[in-house]
């Protein structure tokens, strides 16, 4: 028999709202409400996924995150995830959903054949596998190929997740997780007393276990007092589909909200998903109870499910798993459940572990129920799906097999573990409490409290009397304030004690017991990691699997230990439990990652002049997060290898400009601002005058070179220092901890100003003759000498702009450096390209900056790389010997003062026409070997030597012990050795003529 | 005067997200930064407080005044902000002052839904409860840092001018939310 949709009931169901969905592609139909696990089972769907290893069918066992059967793969194309637990999907229209680890499907699997084969598969089969003899042959790498393939439940799509993320940071007074009747209780409470409260719950639906009862809550019937608390909690935020993933220190909680995966069409705008990061008050964990399965034969068939799950089905879901059960069971929870089944139509019996009859058998009784005091079930029957069970009583320890029911449900209450993986993640010990045969949470840390079934409380009234003691305190803790009295209940409900029963054995045949269905992990697992050594529970946790992934211990956890502590023969306390970490069910990695995806992979960095290069034709480089003009693109077949070259001439023969707003800008005031640089700086600025500029180098305390720039003397007490776009937030910062912690008497404010100011270098021989006429001020070679500073207007498209010029150079040519506040960059670049242009000159961008500081010789971020001295990079003649400054002391050590350190020098071809690459080792020739004697930091045409091609690097022993020799620039990666001619870095105007004139 | 270009004039605004939220540019004049020598700061206070009109300059983490607003962004330091454009205050050798008045971009979120629009952003308490007029604290929003000032029943947003853009798309994309009913 498979399961049907029942006449009547379904607190949570709308049966006029049919929903379709593809089970397999097969066309389905649920209604709205429907959980996916609940639609297959209301379409007699029974085998819906098959076991990790043996392959065995599977069907749904819980209606909740326990799931360990039906797990399934939902969505298609880049949407496709597998390992979806079916009781957690939320049922929508057009709905797609497959099976796994199948093939050609669950139905029939030809993998079931492992199943037979099963006593190879055993705990630590992949361990021995692959320690295995053959190991690294050539017939066992296939082997091992076949072994990957195997492994693994479902496939992730290869597609890049479409879908967008967000985070949030939520505050409240308290946060409750969990809205069955303990939460909601709780919330109550809190809000009663004006609290902000937020409520997490898991579920699609608010109600937690209420919504499978259809008893009375304190003189309601179940729905009508849920109805009647959620009206009470308008003011407090409500958040379902929000599962609280983790609990960090400080008692932040890690919260996954589900957005719109139950959206059959949602709104773009809407992120899939939320990380909501919350920082409350308070925390209420009422995250309820899960209830256990019991270890017997071929307990995973299926039909055999939780008993509470076979309940929810009916009650909420109005769909009956089948038309016969049996429910095994050691507690008085199962009860509820089986007069649930009962009332339903289904033809139910109990098999009570307890010999002796008790109120909760008399009135199941009562209600029609059959109950079988003393008795256990022994090996569910059925190949396929459970179609009846054999049962007997225990003798001695183990099960006599005396009888058989036929049933198509076989259900399962092995008892109830408190929900206390949050409080566990705060490393907080579970403590064994053997009267109610389960695990509890130790003392949790300041501020957090369980409350509900997570305090073990074992009934509906416990468990609100207890909530409100719980939310009493918090409320006294936020606000001093007192309501009552509440006593909080001890542990407990039941009115018959629990009886320990993790597993049925016979004494003369094995059976197989699964105690996790996700890994295949059966009791015989347990037992053979004890016998090979693995004592820990930890370890036999690694072994077998048991516990891990998704399950987290949910299912099998407490049965699994409980075997290893019976076969190492010690009590459960001694033998422990192992550790829950987070997430406590998954979260997609693409939540992770929230916004920062895509277009905001990372933030970026703009120019003022950005828009208007866009618009004639740049590209943009990534540098840091800049864009940076990259070069133009000025006819349709011109490209980067041709464009650089022509604005690299321009600049030569004519004129061009380039943004240069990302220097890093820093504003250094104050009386002792020149004493600050001095110290700073190699070279010395306490004479430098006001209105002249002076590139500068500074060092790490190891004397390693940090940074360089040129700064700008603007005032007395005021001067702009510019590093390099790379290292301008850590110079900054560098500055900061001087003055905050080494220097604080020295009276000097450091400001970063990178974004007040936008920049352009207009850069060439006519540089001069383009800039004069836009001015107000006098450019002149005597008014304004290399190194020399202008304050001045330009003259531009309705009126004038106020503009810095310093007359620096980084290409080797006339060159001046124009800043403007940035909001006035757009006009700035707009006045200056017609006239760079009618002087035959044209922009660039930094692939010709990069060309023209390679000819000049000019180091950059690409050769000060952490490694280079001043002597290295060819300024060693700026360090001042008449001041101390940070690094002098330490630059001195023997190792950075070698002669054969690598020293920066330029490279070029003996062959014309060949290239070499950034990156290659520069090798003696026929000594390619190791790491080489230097490296190339830059490439690039060099129109100053007619096109050829120019390498710039280190060598050691620098042009001092190369020029003019060969050595060989390998390129092992691109498989490519050059012939070059080693030079002196400083062959393009040695004298500075052209920049200077 | 020509007329100053800012990172967000390209932009379309102000742009409503639904009955609850408004993102706009709050277009300054002038932003002085005042930073005050350790046993000058109450002269340094003193003068940015008659500058802004007000008897008092903010403590901490507090800001005050209108068209001209005194931010205590530091200890040692102040943001002055005007709407017009001002000169600067004469501190008279008790700290030094710099012109950051293009180095800001200054966006404001308005309307009942701004707290949770904030909430989506940054990792700070922002509800009106906690941040009450004139409170301001600096965070960052995407790794970029901003400082959040409480001011005319909004929050205005300021960030280095050179993420302008991306802080703007940045917010409007997390903001299309709120106009889905």
């Amino acid at each position: 028999m498979t399961g049907y949709r029942l006449q009547s009931g379904g607190s949570g169901i709308t049966r006029d709202e049919p929903l379709r969905f593809t089970w397999d592609g097969e066309a389905c139909q649920g209604v709205q409400g429907d959980s996916l696990a609940s639609a297959l089972m209301s379409c007699g769907k029974r085998t819906v996924a098959r076991g990790f290893k043996y392959h065995r069918p599977r069907g749904i066992m819980s209606a909740g995150p326990e799931e360990g059967g039906a797990l399934v793969t939902v969505g298609e194309g880049a949407r496709r995830e597998p390992n979806a637990k079916t009781p957690c999907i939320e049922l929508y229209d057009g709905l797609v959903a497959t099976g796994q680890n199948a093939w050609p499907n669950v139905r029939f699997d030809l993998g079931q054949v492992n199943d037979v084969f099963s006593r190879f598969f055993s705990a630590g089969f992949y361990y021995k596998t692959f320690m295995g003899v053959g190991r690294g042959t050539w017939e066992w790498m296939q082997f091992e190929k076949i072994i990957r393939r195997a492994a693994g439940m479902g496939a992730a799509s290869h597609e890049a997740d479409p879908a967008s993320y967000e985070y949030v940071h939520d505050f409240c007074d308290v946060l409750v997780v969990g809205s069955g009747p303990a939460g909601l209780a709780a919330a109550e409470a809190c809000v009663a007393e004006e609290l902000d409260v937020m409520v997490v719950e898991q579920d699609f639906a608010l109600g937690g276990s209420l919504l499978a009862c259809t008893g009375q809550v304190e003189g309601q019937l179940a729905p009508a007092w849920l109805t009647a608390r959620l009206e009470a909690l308008k003011g407090a935020r409500l958040l379902p589909r929000t599962t609280a993933f983790g609990l960090y220190d400080t008692n932040v909680v890690g919260l996954y909200e589900k957005v719109t995966d139950h959206l059959a069409h949602p709104h773009e705008a809407l992120p899939r998903g939320r990380i909501r990061i919350v920082r409350p008050g308070r925390i209420i964990l009422a995250t309820g109870a899960l209830e256990r399965p019991i270890a017997f034969g071929n307990n995973d068939r299926p039909g055999c499910m939780l008993a509470h799950g076979a309940q929810t089905y009916v009650n909420r879901f109005a769909v009956a798993p089948g038309k016969q059960a049996v429910i095994a069971t050691n507690n008085d929870g199962a009860y509820a459940s089986a007069m649930a089944l009962e009332a339903a139509g289904i033809n139910t019996t109990v098999l009570d572990v307890r010999p002796n009859g008790h109120a909760a058998a008399e009135e199941a009784a009562g209600a029609g129920v059959k109950v079988r005091a003393g008795y256990v079930p022994v090996r569910a029957q059925g190949s396929k799906s459970a179609t009846g069970i054999e049962i007997g009583p225990m003798e001695n320890g183990h099960a006599r097999s005396s009888d058989r029911i036929f049933t198509d449900i076989v259900a399962m209450s092995g008892g109830w573990s408190p929900a206390i993986h949050l409080v566990s993640h705060r490393g907080v010990k579970p403590v064994w409490d053997a009267e109610h045969c389960c695990f509890v949470s130790g003392e949790p840390p300041e501020g957090v409290a369980l409350t509900g079934s997570a305090a073990a409380q074992f009934s509906t009234e416990r468990c609100l009397d207890h909530a409100r003691a719980t939310a009493e305190d918090a409320i006294h803790a936020l606000t001093g304030r007192r309501t009552r009295n509440a006593e909080r209940p001890d542990p407990g409900g039941w009115e018959t004690p629990i009886h320990a029963l993790w597993e049925v054995t016979l004494k003369d045949e094995k059976l197989k017991s699964f105690i996790d269905p996700q890994h295949d992990v059966t009791t015989e697992d347990v037992r053979l990691a004890a016998r090979e050594g693995y004592a820990s529970v930890e370890h036999m946790k690694r072994y077998t699997t048991l516990g891990m992934a998704t399950d987290q211990g949910k299912m099998g956890g407490v049965i699994g230990l409980a075997l290893l502590a019976d076969a190492l023969e010690q009590s459960i306390p001694e033998t422990g439990i192992t550790t829950f970490r987070p997430p406590y069910t998954p979260v997609p990695i693409g939540a992770f990652a929230g916004r920062a995806s895509g277009a905001h992979w990372k933030p970026i960095r703009r120019t003022p002049f950005h828009e208007v290069l866009e618009e004639t034709g740049f590209r943009f480089l990534d540098v840091g997060v800049w864009k940076r003009a990259w070069w133009q693109k000025t006819r349709p077949d011109e490209y980067l290898d041709s464009a650089y070259v022509r604005e690299t001439r321009n600049v030569r023969e004519r004129v061009g400009m380039v943004d240069v707003t990302t220097l890093g800008k820093i504003a250094v005031q104050g009386p002792d601002a020149a004493e600050f640089l001095n110290r700073v700086y190699v070279n010395g600025f306490g004479k430098l005058p006001v209105g002249k500029c002076r590139y500068g180098v500074m060092l790490r305390d190891d004397g390693i070179v940090f940074d360089d720039g040129v700064t700008w003397r603007l005032g007395e007490e005021e001067f702009l220092m510019t590093a390099t776009t790379a290292h301008a937030a850590t110079v900054m910062a560098w500055l900061e901890m001087l003055l905050q912690s080494r220097w604080p008497d020295l009276r000097v404010h450091v400001a970063s100003t990178t974004d007040q100011w936008a920049g352009v270098a207009v850069a060439g021989p006519r540089a001069r003759e383009v800039l004069q006429p836009l001015l107000t001020g006098d450019l002149s070679n005597e008014a304004v000498p290399f190194m020399g500073i202008l304050q001045a207007e330009m003259k531009v498209e309705g009126g004038t702009i106020p503009v810095t010029i310093a007359r620096i150079s980084f290409s080797g040519e006339q060159a001046f450096e124009v800043m403007t506040p940035a909001d006035w960059g757009p006009i700035l670049w707009k006045t200056l390209a017609p006239a760079v242009e009618a002087a035959g000159g044209s922009p660039y961008g930094v692939e010709a900056l990069g060309a023209l500081r390679i000819e000049k010789g000019h180091v950059t971020g690409a050769e000060l790389d952490g490694r280079v001295t001043l002597e290295d990079a060819g300024l060693g003649k700026m360090a001042s010997s008449k001041k101390p400054f940070i690094g002098n002391v330490l630059r001195k050590r023997p190792d950075l003062t070698r002669e054969d350190r690598p020293q920066l020098a330029h490279f070029v071809p003996v062959n014309d026409g060949e290239r070499f690459s950034i990156g290659a080792i520069v090798c003696e020739n026929g000594k390619i070997e190791g790491h080489g004697i230097g490296w190339i930091t830059g490439v690039t045409v060099a129109p100053v030597l007619d096109d050829k091609w120019l390498g710039i690097g280190f060598v050691a022993g620098g042009p001092a012990a190369w020029e003019g020799k060969t050595v060989t620039i390998a390129d092992p990666v691109r498989g490519r050795n050059t012939e070059v001619r080693v030079m002196s870095a400083h062959q393009y105007d040695p004298k500075g003529e052209r920049m200077h004139g | 005067m020509v007329e100053r270009v800012s990172a967000l004039a390209d932009e379309e605004m102000p742009l409503q997200f639904g009955p609850g939220l408004t993102l706009s540019e709050r277009r300054v004049g002038s932003i002085w930064q005042l930073a005050a020598w350790p046993d000058r700061l109450g002269d340094v206070a003193a003068t940015a407080a008659a500058s802004a009109g007000l008897s008092t300059a903010p403590g901490p983490l507090q800001a005050d005044g209108s068209s001209m607003r005194l931010l205590r962004t530091e200890p040692l330091k102040l943001l002055l902000v005007s709407d017009e454009e001002s000169a600067a205050p004469d501190l008279g050798g008790s700290g030094t002052i710099i012109d950051l008045s293009h180095a800001r971009t200054v966006i404001r979120v308005e309307g009942a839904l701004r707290a949770d629009f904030m909430a989506r952003l940054m990792p700070l308490d922002l509800r009106p409860k906690a941040f009450p007029e004139g409170r301001i604290a600096t965070s960052a929003i995407h790794h970029v840092a901003v400082t959040v000032d409480a001011r005319g029943g909004g929050l205005d947003l300021y960030c280095f001018r050179s993420f302008g853009r991306a802080m703007w798309e940045h917010l409007v994309e997390t903001a299309e939310q709120f106009a889905v009913a």
